[in-house]
């Protein structure tokens, strides 16, 4: 009487087969799909072509290894986007491994638009908008119909005296003139930097003016 | 005084025009939290004090400012980013919303 292997009974039925590694033609077909195929399509697709049950966390061990996180063209497309679409675009790089830290970002149209409504700036930091986890810095202020519009964008990756001089210091490089009024939050840095070097240059600072200001009170009231 | 008095005198610390009734108001808040033991609350507002001039409209000095007094519109900004960019994108799906917001900014001006 011969004998049934496992696999055999299992094939016969409609039963699927759990997997602990991948083969090498597997690995091959993750290498055919793109970069920014999902990885339940790709399992899906493994699945039913060799018809066996693999887990997630497996097959996107294996995606990554291909495709990287932090691919090393990320950077670099960013800079010719930027150049494509004329944006000026200031770098700031660490001597000691080469890496970029701080970007400065302002374009033609940001440009016109702080000539005719650069007399107040908004200045504020956001964070979780990309996986470096690096800080957003934003200049904002409104326009004559009352839109929102943008100034310059800084990508920088700490919030220290030193990084937001040189965000300022690039900001009014590339606008040349003055805001009379800077509203921003109650950052002790930003607060720093102004009252150092551009306490003399007539612009009046304040942070947050009204609504912050009571909303921290009632809070530590509460405490 | 009540607390829910004392929250509303708080809160409308900021927004008093008048130099005198500020400190007036002021006296009597610091007092008020002392006597309750907010000793956190008596330091912060000792230390929001000595930069009045920065926050509250009584020190504020004549400024043409076009209306802005708060980072809410930066918020805003803030938020309609966070819509299309999270913590799982790179920097140049960043950049590609930048575009697309200012090509968008630029139909509705011309119009």
């Amino acid at each position: 009487m011969e004998l049934i292997s496992y696999e055999e009974v299992h094939s016969n039925h409609s039963f699927k087969i759990k997997k602990d590694n991948l083969n090498d033609d597997m690995i091959k077909d993750i290498s055919c799909f793109n970069k920014n195929t999902s990885v339940t399509e790709i399992r899906e697709f493994l699945e039913r072509k060799y018809k066996v049950e693999l887990s997630y966390s497996l097959v996107y061990f294996h995606f990554r290894k291909i495709f990287p996180m932090f691919g090393p063209d990320d950077a670099s497309t960013f800079i010719k986007f930027c150049e494509d679409n004329e944006f000026d675009v200031e770098k700031c790089i660490d001597e000691s491994d080469k890496s970029i830290t701080k970007l400065f970002i302002c374009s033609k149209l940001m440009k016109a638009h702080y000539k005719a409504y650069g007399d107040s700036l908004i200045v504020d930091a956001t964070y979780r908008v990309n996986k470096y986890k690096l800080p957003v810095v934003i200049f904002s202020g409104y326009t004559h119909k009352g839109r929102n519009c943008i100034f310059g964008i800084g990508i920088v990756n700490d919030e220290k005296e030193s990084t937001y001089n040189w965000l300022f210091a690039k900001f009014f490089a590339s606008h040349t003139s003055l805001p009379i009024f800077l509203v921003s939050d109650h950052d002790l840095s930003i607060k720093a930097t102004l009252e150092k070097s551009y306490k003399t240059k007539h612009i009046y600072f304040a942070f947050g003016t009204l609504s912050r200001v009571s909303q921290s009170i009632s809070t530590f009231y509460m405490q | 005084m009540n607390h829910g008095a004392l929250k509303t005198k708080i809160l409308e610390l900021p927004y008093i025009e008048n130099q005198d009734e500020f400190q007036k108001t002021y006296e009597l808040i610091q007092k008020s939290l002392t006597e309750k033991k907010f000793l956190k609350g008596s330091h912060y507002l000792e230390e929001m004090w000595k930069i009045r001039e920065k926050w509250a409209r009584a020190y504020l000095p004549w400024r043409f400012t076009g209306g802005t007094r708060t980072t809410s519109r930066a918020e805003a900004i803030n938020s309609l980013i966070k819509q299309y960019v999270s913590s799982k994108n790179e920097v140049s799906d960043f950049i590609n919303f930048i575009s697309s917001f200012e090509k968008n900014q630029f139909m509705i001006i011309s119009k």
